[in-house]
């Protein structure tokens, strides 16, 4: 499948905040920029979270097919591994091992696709933990795995030995995102739960960091380069920011009557990258200006829950449209 | 901004990986509250909880679809509402089947539960859920 060039206008300033950019709802966009380009993935994909893969590779969770994808922006073409049975991936990550790292709700199991043998290694989570609802991973500073269930968990597994440990959020359900920082620490936060939480690497003991704007719906979280947590807040419709040497809180509404934030990325050069359903586009905002620009859904109901890239790079996974839309940001 | 410690002994629920999943299913009420588990982070079963991913599912046997106040319900959503004014047994077997197959664009993000049995035992625990809640 060949990525195509986006016909229409990609992205468009949003010094005054609130003003249309997104198109018409049904029409299939595509935009003009020579940065965007989107690929076409196999119909029903329903493609969750990217990552990028060795090689310039990308990738994705193929959640209604139980499979990860494989695409090569270079050429276009797709392929999709599949996973094992009742599989439906929600995350994928890039070890420091190279290989792929899944948070599969299907299997409840966290599975490793290595991309050098093609072998699948599956750890089902222990029994009495049940249905967990598996979300996404981190990798810690000591190459330990961290991950979320929705259901209300968080676990850790070391890749070495194969040891798992699982652990109850105060709040119950609702832990989403999850990420590291470079120093590698690790933080999640609870979408039901409205919270932000530090993970001990060596206890798994969470500290719960409640953000200042309460039932906000912290939904994912990324890191900048200075270990600052960027958060996306679905209920409240904000972007914020937590600075764990100072404590201190930010938050920027998005701009719109009424945004939903969901997907949170923080670039090499600390733009950050947030999706709003409502207006059906990713924002990009740049800390230093307090400056949004919107980037408009590829169609409509687009819905990227997820974002992540590697320098120069990002990609935005529309599982509403079975695409993902690769950005070329020239860093 | 306040900072609350957990006690993670209380937490801890146990470590070793590769150990299969097969918890004996006892009666219907527990096959049926087992499959709600995979419902429960999107929708709780109190009334007019509607602040997670999914509105309650208090009622839902029987409800008219798309009701829920406080839920921002997606346009699929609302199109499927106009040719099927309430959720019968029937549609929420088909829902839990494969929600993108009974309402393509539903922003309903879930795999689905291909076991007859499962989905049938899920919409008998959500008839006496109702009662309870």
């Amino acid at each position: 499948m060949l990525g195509r060039r986006l016909m229409l206008a990609a992205a468009c300033s949003l010094a005054s905040l609130g003003q249309a950019c997104a198109q018409p709802a049904g029409q299939d966009t595509a935009a003009a920029a020579p940065n965007v380009r989107v690929f076409d993935l196999p119909k029903g994909a329903r493609v969750h979270d990217v990552a990028p893969a060795p090689d310039g590779k990308v990738w994705y969770t193929a959640q209604r097919q139980g499979a990860l994808g494989i695409l090569d922006p270079k050429t276009g073409q797709v392929r999709q591994v599949p996973l094992g049975q009742g599989s439906s991936p929600h995350g994928v990550i890039q070890g420091p091992d190279g290989a792929a790292w899944i948070t599969d709700g299907g299997q409840n199991a966290i599975v490793r696709y290595d991309p050098r043998t093609e072998k699948i290694d599956v750890w089902k989570l222990p029994e009495d933990t049940g249905y967990a609802n598996l979300n996404t991973g981190a990798f810690d500073g000591d190459g330990i795995h961290w991950f979320t269930g929705q259901n209300g968990i968080y676990g850790s597994l070391d890749p070495k030995t194969g040891a798992m440990k699982v652990f109850k959020d105060v709040d119950g359900r609702g832990p989403y995102g999850i990420a590291a920082t470079p120093a590698g620490d690790v933080y999640y936060v609870s979408l039901a739960g409205s919270h932000l939480a530090r993970i001990d690497r060596k206890t798994g003991a969470a500290t719960i960091i409640e953000p200042p704007t309460p039932a906000q719906g912290a939904r994912r979280v990324w890191s900048d380069s200075k270990g600052d947590l960027w958060i996306s807040e679905w209920n409240s419709g904000q972007l914020s920011r937590y600075s764990p040497p100072t404590g201190q809180w930010q938050a920027w509404k998005l701009p719109g009557d009424a945004p939903k934030a969901y997907a949170v990325y923080v670039d090499e050069r600390d733009i950050v990258w947030v999706t709003d359903f409502a207006a059906n586009a990713t924002l990009t905002f740049d800390p230093k200006t307090e400056q949004w620009t919107s980037i408009p859904g590829s169609g409509a109901g687009a819905n990227v829950r997820q974002i992540l890239g590697r320098p120069g790079e990002v990609y935005l996974p529309e599982s509403g449209t079975d695409r993902i839309m690769v950005v070329r940001t020239g860093g | 901004m306040k900072h609350r410690a957990i006690g993670i002994t209380a937490g801890a629920l146990v470590a070793v990986a590769s150990m299969a999943l097969s918890a004996p299913e006892t009666s219907p009420r527990n096959a049926g509250e087992r499959a709600y588990q995979k419902c429960y982070s999107c929708h709780a079963l109190e009334p007019g909880k509607n602040d997670l991913d999914g509105p309650s599912l208090h009622g839902i046997v029987g409800r008219r679809v798309a009701v829920e106040r406080g839920f921002a319900y997606s346009p699929a959503m609302k199109r499927f509402a106009a040719r099927n004014p309430r959720w019968t047994p029937q549609l929420i077997d088909r829902m839990a089947a494969d929600p993108e197959a009974l309402i393509p664009g539903t922003s309903m993000n879930f795999h689905g539960m291909s076991d007859a049995k499962e989905r049938a035992a899920l919409i008998a625990y959500l008839r006496v859920a109702e009662t309870k809640n």
